[in-house]
């Protein structure tokens, strides 16, 4: 073979190579890796179904108490209400491994789900923690919102008070409102990143 | 009948039985005086956790999850200082880390009290915690103490405590001077001494900076010693500098010093 043709095939191998890791791990500002899930009910679901349309991504675990704060208080359906009537898609996303915290059989969190009243068009399960790990998710909760075009544009905190406390739900300033509320109104997201707080997500390793 | 009483009992031991984060810590209050004089300006106090076995506070950057332990004074006749936190451990969890206490730690701060105390001292504070195994429980505690008004009087089990954790104090100095920079998503940071051991890594004072999870990598180069570091993709800016302990197990043996040090606070700028 001619030295130019096997320069050729390594060059392009190193491209294809190069692609295939680029936009494997979501950054803020660029397109949100698709991935596809399972949900409770045993459907099926992938990012790219909901091309066109804006994508909140709540990361949760039922037992950890920042989700219980969210939950108990009626903050977090009541946001999810908002937003899908909206006609934004919103998915519960659970990276708890088998045998860890906030993992549970589909009948558990299909009962949870119930019993909470909870207004996400889906919970997804992600016991391997690939997606998980492919956003970067730490705590529960996190937040992610990604745009029509597929474009992350925030990601972090679900709002400004760190803690446990319902009471500061009301004093706090919600960040997926204002990400929304913002890209709605065509003005740029800010902050478009903020640190998450809550428990650590309980991946398998 | 008996069948009622046998399931109140064992729904009282259920209920008994689950603790909640403040039952897996407890905070001993105590003052550096035992009595203070209206001369008195600092009254020192360090506060004392007890940690449940295999359970976790957090330091004041709790790393990638978790809340930094509080402290919440009532007002009183007095001001307070920030908190001295001795030096944390890291404690990896599935690729993260957190920054943290296990077993027992001591906080120490200071009452500054105002001019014209005239009465006895009066403090209250709750103190509050997220403490953390596997799981995450929110607990507080609170806390009082009264010192009379009469003559300074010290209080030796402070001394006590404050002698037996200065080793686990980080150690502040102007010695060691550093600089960063950050190219894309990695900081590398410079520093001005080429004997620091080969374990140090850097914790910053404030979350939100860099990817906790990775050892830092540690390089010679010249008479500098190198320290590489991811940033964190989602954070909000590049810091303009940043704080921290340099902390290596080996211990840092600071030129013309003759103790070695675990932790020293740095505070360098970044380009």
């Amino acid at each position: 073979m001619k030295l130019n043709n096997i320069l050729m095939v390594v060059f392009l191998t190193i491209i294809a190579v190069g692609t295939a890791f680029a936009g494997d791990k979501a950054k803020v500002g660029e397109k949100a890796p698709n991935f596809t899930l399972v949900d409770s009910n045993g459907n099926e679901h992938s990012l790219s179904d909901f091309s066109g349309k804006y994508v909140v991504l709540e990361w949760i675990n039922y037992d950890c108490p920042f989700v219980v704060k969210h939950y108990d208080s009626g903050n977090m359906q009541k946001l999810q209400k908002w937003a899908t009537e909206k006609d934004v898609v919103w998915l519960a996303i659970c990276s708890s491994a088998e045998g860890k915290q906030g993992n549970f059989t589909t009948d558990e969190i299909n009962k949870r789900n119930k019993d909470q009243k909870a207004n996400f068009t889906a919970y997804l399960i992600d016991e391997s923690g690939k997606v998980g790990k492919m956003y970067d998710a730490r705590t529960t909760p996190n937040m992610y919102v990604i745009n029509p075009n597929g474009e992350l544009i925030y990601a972090g905190a679900i709002d400004s008070i760190k803690s446990t406390n319902q009471d500061d739900i009301k004093n706090s300033t919600n960040y997926v409102k204002t990400t929304l509320e913002a890209a709605w109104a065509g003005k740029s997201v800010d902050p478009s990143t903020t640190q998450p707080y809550g428990c650590g997500v309980k991946y398998n390793k | 009948m008996l069948k009622k009483l046998i399931f109140l009992l064992l729904s009282a031991t259920l209920l008994y039985a689950a603790e909640t984060g403040s039952d897996l810590v407890e905070v001993e209050v105590i003052p550096a005086y035992a009595e203070i004089s209206d001369k008195t300006k600092i009254v020192p106090v360090a506060l004392k956790f007890k940690i449940e076995d295999g359970w976790h506070i957090y330091w004041r950057n709790p790393g990638d999850s978790g809340l930094p332990t509080e402290i919440n004074w009532e007002e009183g006749k007095f001001t307070t200082t920030d908190i001295q936190w001795p030096i944390p451990e890291k404690i990896p969890f599935t690729g993260l880390a957190n920054y943290g206490f296990e077993d027992e730690v001591v906080l120490f701060t200071a009452i500054r009290l105002e001019r014209n105390l005239i009465d006895n001292l009066e403090v209250n504070a709750n103190i509050s915690w997220l403490v953390c195994k596997e799981a995450c429980l929110p607990g507080d505690q609170d806390i009082s103490f009264e010192l009379p008004m009469g003559r300074e009087i010290s209080n030796p089990e402070y001394n006590k405590l404050q002698q037996k954790y200065k080793a686990e104090m980080p150690f502040s100095t102007d010695i060691i001077r550093a600089t960063g920079k950050i190219t894309e998503d990695e900081l590398v940071i410079t520093i001005d001494d080429e004997n620091l051991p080969k374990d140090v890594q850097f914790f910053p004072y404030e979350p939100g900076f860099i990817v906790n999870g990775p050892e830092q990598e540690v390089e010679k180069l010249g008479n500098k010693t190198i320290i590489k570091i991811e940033m964190d993709t989602y954070r909000y800016e590049n810091p303009k500098s940043l704080k921290g302990l340099l902390i290596s197990n080996e211990g840092i043996d600071l030129s013309k010093q003759v103790e070695k040090y675990k932790a020293i606070v740095i505070n360098f700028p970044i380009n």
